[in-house]
């Protein structure tokens, strides 16, 4: 099943950031359990070299027109191969935490592609000890902001967890290159360029980088003994961006760690994520702004459920292709 | 009459405060209240545009120092912020409040959040609503709407209430609106969207 995806699904993940939070905590949790296992049996041994061999079959299929993703999955390919065919992937994964080593063993000589597509070979088959986390991947969106902070804490907050918004140089031009409206004609997000479309005055509040240093330098001025709730009574311009700051402090995968209006900025990334969490695979990127995927391909369809082998669906190509 | 989705009334009510020009979080707030009070089965609509009337001739505060009568400060708009900084502080507020109803969505919602224990009164120290962690108790049907003297305070845990307790068990995500209302408020969520340039649309999947 196909699908296109558009500048839509980006505010998404800025405007629920506790839910981002969470999808991404799900994730990286899954991902330090099977990497913190000490031992796997020949069975699951073998299971590993078969979603390897799985993973390359698929990567030949995956036919895309942008040219920089052709070499992404050209590299991909590559390093399967060198990764399939190494003698040490066999002896690490017999070996005491398989699969953290055979991970730290190549990590430096492969690219961001294939360490996803390690992270879900090794995910895939142990259900047992990641399916639950599914049950942890919705979020209660509070409308409240805590009363108990006060602005030492808040301080402490953006020193440590925004040092990325902290590096931006908000006053060059490339930092300001674009900004996010949503469009009359359609009522979807868009991304204008400053120099050239008008409607900067209407944009969404996706500066957050601009928006934390105005912040810190406010909160500097203040006695640091003062609530948050002083501040925004006072101040209620920093409502917004309090809140994101504090919900930061409990939710660390909150925010999108980088400027969205720097000229660097690829929507495309920010919807490959939040796609990557419906199972969308085959990312067939046609511009920095969109993208086609493919969902549940290989998906038993319902007679096929009762097969033995149903759930072992990742990866599919056609062999005789 | 026109049936609507509590996220359709917080999304135009936050975009129509914003083409005030009044700051997101603010806007924020007053879109989530609107939305407990459509939930709850409360009328919202004709008071938040009556708010957004007084805004913009300068009739309502935001100021929770300097409030009167013929200039109150706006529930709607601060009701939040208020009601956290009451908290914040165990502190009373008093003053001149437009709209109480919405103040009283601002009271259920931080206490079912943060466990509080909040009382709203008149200048008569008549109980108007008294929130007990997630139990509110409120006659909103009684509710003024216009605009009166309150007092804001933290209380303490007190089972002898007065005032019939709340039930959230009637609430519904789809409210009946007035279509012409509705339509007013839209117009002014339109004012925040921009005509999208052809480069901007390029390489769009447009």
């Amino acid at each position: 099943m196909g699908n296109a995806t558009g500048l839509g699904m980006a505010p998404f993940l800025i405007n629920h950031p506790e839910l981002l939070h969470k999808w991404i905590n799900a994730r990286e949790t899954a991902i330090s359990k099977v990497l913190a296992i000490e031992n796997l049996d020949i069975k699951q041994q073998n299971e590993i070299i078969i979603l390897l061999n799985n993973a390359l079959g698929y990567c030949a299929q995956w036919k895309v027109d942008d040219q920089n993703q052709s070499v992404r999955i050209k590299n991909l390919s590559l390093d399967l191969e060198t990764i399939i065919n190494n003698p040490n992937t066999k002896k690490l994964l017999s070996q005491t935490y398989p699969l953290k080593n055979i991970f730290d063993f190549f990590v430096d000589q492969i690219s961001l592609e294939t360490e996803e597509i390690l992270h879900s070979i090794f995910i895939e088959p142990f259900s047992n000890i990641v399916e639950n986390l599914t049950e942890e991947m919705a979020a209660v969106e509070t409308k409240s902001v805590p009363i108990k902070y006060k602005i030492k804490k808040v301080i402490n907050i953006i020193r440590q967890n925004y040092d990325w918004a902290l590096k931006v140089d908000v006053n060059e031009q490339k930092e300001n290159h674009f900004f996010w409206y949503t469009s009359q004609a359609k009522l979807e997000p868009r991304l204008g360029m400053q120099t050239r479309d008008h409607g900067s005055e209407k944009q969404l509040p996706f500066d957050i980088a601009h928006q934390v240093q105005n912040t810190l330098k406010l909160l500097e001025t203040l006695p640091e003994n003062m609530t948050v709730s002083e501040v925004m009574i006072k101040y209620p311009q920093t409502r917004n961006i309090i809140r994101r700051i504090i919900i930061n402090d409990t939710s660390e995968y909150s925010e999108i760690q980088d400027n969205l209006h720097s000229d660097k900025t690829k929507p495309i990334d920010i919807l490959r994520c939040k796609l990557s969490f419906f199972g969308a695979s085959k990312y067939d990127p046609k511009s920095d702004l969109w993208t086609r995927i493919t969902l549940f391909q290989g998906a038993p369809l319902p007679h096929q459920l009762q097969e033995k082998n149903a759930c072992d669906w990742i990866f599919p190509y056609l062999s005789d292709a | 009459m026109l049936e609507i989705s509590s996220n359709q009334v917080y999304s135009e009510t936050y975009k129509a405060l914003r083409s005030l020009g009044i700051d997101w979080g603010i806007a924020k707030d007053s879109a989530n209240l609107c939305k407990w009070l459509a939930i709850h089965n409360q009328f919202f609509l004709g008071s938040i545009l009556k708010t957004t009337d007084l805004y913009k001739c300068g009739n309502i505060s935001t100021s929770v120092n300097y409030n009167t009568y013929e200039k109150p400060l706006s529930s709607a708009l601060m009701g939040m912020v208020l009601v956290e900084y009451v908290a914040s502080k165990n502190k009373t507020w008093e003053g001149y409040l437009n709209s109480p109803k919405f103040m009283v969505a601002a009271m259920a919602l931080i206490s079912n959040e943060q466990k509080s224990y909040l009382e709203l009164s008149d200048k008569n120290h008549n109980v108007i609503a008294i929130t007990d962690k997630e139990k509110l108790y409120v006659d909103l049907n009684n509710l003024s709407n216009t605009n009166i003297y309150c007092i804001l305070n933290v209380t303490q845990k007190n089972t002898n209430y007065n005032i019939k307790e709340f039930s959230f068990s009637d609430v519904s995500f789809a409210s009946k609106v007035n279509e012409k209302c509705w339509e007013k408020l839209k117009s002014m969520a339109f004012d925040t969207y921009v005509p999208e340039s052809d480069a901007s649309k390029s390489g769009a999947g447009y």
